[in-house]
């Protein structure tokens, strides 16, 4: 099907407000190349399930589209128009598929070596897109706070040697009650500034008590779901013609029913979690791999004013022969690589907040948990320099956010 | 101190050994087991021909390819400390190439293929396709009239095929390949079979056993995941195929704290004292550990893969079959992505960026005429022309061009 011929009825299995966005905009998708319309709709069907940061850019990514005359059209969707698929793929359902779709078109893109052209397009479309919407400044400074080593007794090596060079090194901080004041510190953030999953706090073990506004995602809160998603990876791989591609596929289509979520939790929140596990390598297996990635995840997408990311002990290496006669089916704790995992964590986290809107006067705060060694980086602060002040965390935070 | 991991498994292997722990006792009563049934399956086939002459010039090649190292790690001021055998051990024997780029698909397979081909290739990623152009194995068999034995490949990667063994170029392809073998893949096909015929009788509590290995297959460790056994069809030469089983039986054995690389570099070595090829390469994949997130133990597969070269190294100058006359090649496939990537860093290695794309190579042996650090770039394509000549081989038109430092 080419998308001129795109009728109202054939969303009729979308949920209802991505069936409703998408309808208002037909008349302009239908000007679009058949390369490219699979891919808005890609994002689009999961409309009613995006955190509100998501939504606000589909529906000015389709307002740009639809005020754009025809010799504009023509010339920013050029290079899509340029690309060829195979009549397969243009019977193919990617109305009700996209995500599938969209998976076979970049193999067939490889297979007829039209991958850089249509990357080349992509790149072009998202620099259009980009100048006609400016991102917007958000209504406070962003806030991103990483917690590592928790359960390390000592560490003598350097930590944070990525981040130091950008901000002020704490070597003597007052580290009792450290967590609960940050925590708090999240609460009233939370409660100045009532944004939906506008907070944040990710925990790589169980979650420490934390505010009612708060937007909480811990590891162990979805044990269950992380066993049932293995169980079924399991049986997947065991099917005869499962290949790597094929698992991926079936995986990005689970539900949170799928995996045992309850029914009556938060429906966007739900299959956030869904995604960390099913798209997340790692994120299953390893506590320090899931809090990296929940907090890679929720910037990107919910690009949340407040994200607190405690990393907690995830389970040793073990050895194949251990594997094999899984002697010890209860892991034993790697504290050490767990630290060494969080710290680089820690650092991704904070170049992946310095993407987003706000970053000259975004604060960031690293802390070796139980000890006196932080780092911040924030516009109140000097960078690379360091300070033996013995001040606690709550008035650590204070300072670095004033 | 940073390879916690590493750490854990020199004490679990000192653990392993001893006699004191009741858990040992039942961990090695169960990988006796595994033993005797990996022995159950092996095939009275004869044993592949031993201590052959090479032929051509005589020349022997190892090459250790190893997974995705970004210099930031490796051979950067702040890397050093994770090579220490290949900064001390071998490098001042050696010739590096401080600069050896893969110019084309950053994928283990394409990476792989290519180095062994002399040709950018762009086939499948996950082995679905051979190589378009001949490898190294099938020029060498082909041109020298040299015998399947002669020729192996050892590997632990997950997304490799036995197609990374022969092109499917014309004149050339399986009748000339390498051996390929997947020592882990394997061993695991090994008990699963076993357990599926119910050959368990020799384990002390078959329910538990089976319980246990459910339990380590169904991905409760990296390990365990990815592997299809179930559909893995072994392509083993049958003539050598009992003695890479009973290579396996004995690892399992062993019974040491192992990971994929530890089991690659047990096969490789009792390939290269069985068999004695001219043409050898093993791949060593637990650096790609990253692609599950965990940068310590990342790291810790690069102190594995830099101890193991070395200690491969030492088993070249040890066996007679190989001192003084095997160049042996060490080079990463890549690097992987920088840190800030939108591909998530360390994770991936698809970045067109030169963390992903600029790497290493290091040659010792008998193809190294004066040790020497190459600040001149090279391209990874250039080693399989090179190492043709060695070998002694005519060279083919490839994209590679022959290194001029690395001669017989």
């Amino acid at each position: 099907m080419q998308p001129l011929h795109l009728e109202p009825e054939e969303f009729a299995k979308y949920p209802p407000e991505a069936r409703m966005l998408i309808v208002a905009h037909l008349e302009a998708i239908r000007q679009l190349p058949v390369s490219f319309v699979p891919n808005l709709l890609r994002e689009a069907i999961d409309y009613d399930f995006k955190f509100p940061a998501e939504r606000s850019a589909i529906e000015k990514e389709l307002t740009v589209i639809s005020s754009l005359t025809a010799a504009e059209l023509e010339d920013w969707f050029r290079g899509f128009a340029q690309i060829t698929l195979s009549p397969a793929l243009e019977r193919f359902d990617w109305v009700n598929q996209p995500a599938r779709f969209a998976e076979q078109e970049s193999a067939y893109l490889w297979t007829t070596h039209q991958q850089d052209a249509f990357r080349d397009a992509a790149t072009a479309y998202g620099a259009r897109l980009l100048a006609a919407l400016p991102p917007s400044e958000p209504p406070v400074r962003r806030l991103g706070i990483a917690i590592i080593g928790q359960g390390v007794a000592a560490y003598d090596a350097p930590l944070f040697r990525d981040i130091r060079a950008q901000g002020t090194y704490f070597g003597k901080l007052v580290p009792e009650n450290g967590l609960q004041l940050l925590l708090a510190a999240v609460g009233s953030r939370a409660k100045a500034h009532p944004v939906p999953y506008g907070h944040w706090y990710v925990d790589g073990g169980d979650a420490a008590e934390h505010g009612p506004l708060i937007t909480c995602v811990s590891y162990k809160a979805l044990d269950g779901a992380r066993a049932a998603l293995l169980k079924n990876m399991q049986a997947e791989i065991r099917r005869p013609g499962m290949g790597p591609e094929e698992l991926r596929t079936h995986l990005a289509e689970l539900m949170p029913s799928d995996l045992g979520m309850e029914k009556a939790g938060d429906p966007v929140l739900d299959r956030f979690q869904v995604k960390l596990l099913t798209e997340g390598s790692g994120t299953q297996i390893f506590s320090t791999t899931f809090a990296q990635w929940t907090a890679r995840e929720a910037l990107r997408r919910a690009q949340p004013l407040t994200l607190l990311v405690r990393f907690a002990p995830r389970q040793r290496q073990r050895p194949m022969s251990e594997l094999l006669s899984n002697s010890n089916p209860t892991p034993e704790l790697d504290f050490t690589g767990s630290l060494i995992d969080a710290d680089m964590g820690a650092f991704y986290h904070w170049i992946n907040q310095q993407r987003l809107p706000g970053a000259s006067q975004s604060v960031f705060l690293a802390w070796f948990e139980g000890h006196q060694q932080a780092v911040v980086v924030s516009p109140s602060l000097p960078r690379g320099v360091e300070s033996m002040s013995a001040i606690d965390l709550g008035k650590l935070l204070d300072l670095a956010l004033s | 101190m940073e390879n916690g991991p590493l750490v854990d498994a020199c004490a679990g292997a000192k653990l392993f050994r001893g006699d004191e722990s009741p858990q040992d006792a039942s961990r090695r009563r169960f990988l006796s087991g595994a033993g005797l049934l990996i022995a159950g399956a092996m095939l009275p086939e004869a044993r592949a021909a031993q201590n052959r002459k090479s032929p051509g010039s005589g020349h022997k090649v190892v090459v250790a390819i190893v997974g995705g190292i970004r210099r930031a790690e490796s051979f950067s001021p702040e890397g050093l400390q994770y090579i220490p055998h290949l900064v001390s051990d071998l490098g001042p024997d050696s010739l590096l190439y401080l600069h050896a780029h893969n110019d084309g698909v950053t994928a283990h397979f394409n990476a792989i293929s290519s180095i062994l081909t002399g040709n950018w290739q762009r086939v499948d990623d996950w082995g679905n396709q051979a190589p378009a152009t001949p490898t190294l194995f099938e020029q060498y068999r082909k041109n020298l009239r040299a015998e399947a034995g002669d020729t192996w490949l050892v590997a632990s990667n997950k997304a490799l095929t036995s197609r990374i063994g022969a092109s499917s170029a014309s004149y050339y392809g399986p009748e000339f390949g390498a051996n390929v073998v997947f020592p882990k893949q394997l061993m695991l096909m090994a008990i699963v079979n076993a357990l599926r015929n119910g050959r368990t009788r020799d384990m002390a509590d078959r329910d538990k056993v089976e319980a246990e290995l459910e339990t380590a297959m169904a991905g409760s460790n990296y390990e365990g995941l990815g592997w299809n056994v179930f559909d893995a069809a072994d392509q083993l030469d049958p003539r050598v195929r009992t003695t890479i089983e009973t290579a396996i039986a004995d690892f399992v054995h062993g019974g040491g704290p192992t990971s994929g690389d530890e089991l690659t570099f047990f096969m490789t070595r009792e390939i290269m004292r069985k068999f004695a090829p001219s043409l050898l390469v093993t791949v060593f994949s637990d650096v790609e550990v990253a692609h599950f997130g965990s940068y310590a133990m990342h790291l810790a597969g690069i102190r594995t893969a830099d101890r193991l070269v070395y200690q491969l190294w030492q088993e070249i100058e040890a066996n007679p079959e190989y001192r003084d006359k095997t160049t042996f090649l060490i080079l990463p496939e890549f690097g992987r992505d920088p840190d800030g990537s939108s591909t998530n860093g360390f994770f991936n290695h698809r970045a067109d960026e030169d963390s992903t794309r600029d790497t290493w190579a290091m040659a010792l042996g008998a193809g190294v005429g004066q040790p020497a650090i190459v600040e001149r770039p090279i391209r990874q394509v250039d080693l399989c022309p090179s190492l043709a000549a060695l070998l002694g081989c005519r060279p083919l038109e490839s994209q590679g061009t022959s290194l001029p430092e690395l001669r017989g």
